[in-house]
């Protein structure tokens, strides 16, 4: 567990020190997002092209709480 | 190329370094700058590149006032970055006002015996002031007993936030410091560590918990 030193508090952010937890808590808790380019092709000629962005997270964490 | 997007920012550093695999740039947005690098796709979900991806929020922490992270993974073109920024200045400006000179301590139970409850059917409201009142419970879930001593740091925050625990992460109290109050705020988390052992509190971060989603 990364504890706050006192005496560098405020001056030094140490990132090496944080863990697992602390990293996919602060970074991975409101999703990620994804994103995938698709090119549908027809006798080697490029018809349609669709770029895809897709947000993949907990779905407590993103929907209006009434729906929760 | 799209612009890989690591936060907010109200000022714009010298130099922030590198990024995952190119120099991280600000580049002007309405109501600030946003830290980027050029990038064709989005990063591998790896936890060296989350690290990395960690890295540049601290460093860009540590180097402006105010810094307001984004989603990782966040990849767009200069005009979907533009876009997404045109009308939301007022709502930059009050994240950035919320986050300055501030760091974010954050306080888990590590006890056993917390995991998250189980979805259960509620009966329908009976009425409207019924329905209200649970709405806004479900908006702001109060932290469970457990938090009781974490919380009474609050006196020494300037913001307090939780977040109920997930299937995969546990629940979370948030707090948001002054930077000129952390020493303290260390000082008393130390103490309030030492007689709750079922706690466990880490820190200081950027204020992620504090971010609005605004990208």
């Amino acid at each position: 567990m990364r504890h706050a030193r006192t005496g560098q508090i405020g001056h030094i952010i140490d990132p090496d020190e944080s863990t697992v937890l602390d990293v996919i808590d602060n970074l991975l808790s409101k999703g990620v997002v994804l994103n995938a380019d698709v090119i549908l092709a027809l006798a080697n000629v490029d018809l349609v092209y669709l770029r895809l962005s897709a947000l993949l997270c907990a779905a407590d964490r993103v929907l209006p709480s009434r729906l929760r | 190329m799209p612009l890989y997007v690591f936060a907010l920012v109200d000022a714009a550093p010298r130099t922030v370094g590198r990024g995952l695999s190119a120099a991280v740039a600000l580049r002007k947005v309405t109501g600030g700058y946003a830290a980027v690098e050029r990038r064709a796709d989005v990063p591998p979900l790896e936890f060296g590149t989350l690290k990395a991806h960690e890295q540049v929020i601290e460093r860009l922490a540590s180097l402006a006032p105010a810094v307001v992270p984004v989603r990782f993974g966040t990849l767009l073109t200069v005009d979907e970055l533009d876009a997404a920024l045109e009308d939301r200045e007022e709502e930059l400006r009050e994240a950035f006002d919320l986050v300055r000179g501030r760091l974010q301590f954050t306080w888990r139970a590590t006890a056993a015996g917390t995991p998250p409850r189980a979805r259960r059917q509620t009966a329908p409201a009976r009425s409207g002031t019924d329905y209200l009142r649970r709405a806004a419970r479900a908006a702001h879930p109060a932290p469970p007993p457990s938090f009781r001593r974490a919380r009474s740091l609050g006196r020494l925050a300037a913001a307090e936030r939780f977040a109920p625990a997930t299937a995969i992460i546990p629940g979370a109290l948030y707090h948001l410091v002054d930077r000129s109050r952390a020493e303290a705020y260390a000082s008393a988390a130390a103490d309030v560590r030492a007689h709750a052992p079922g706690l466990s509190w880490s820190g200081p971060f950027a204020a992620y918990a504090f971010a609005p989603e605004l990208l």
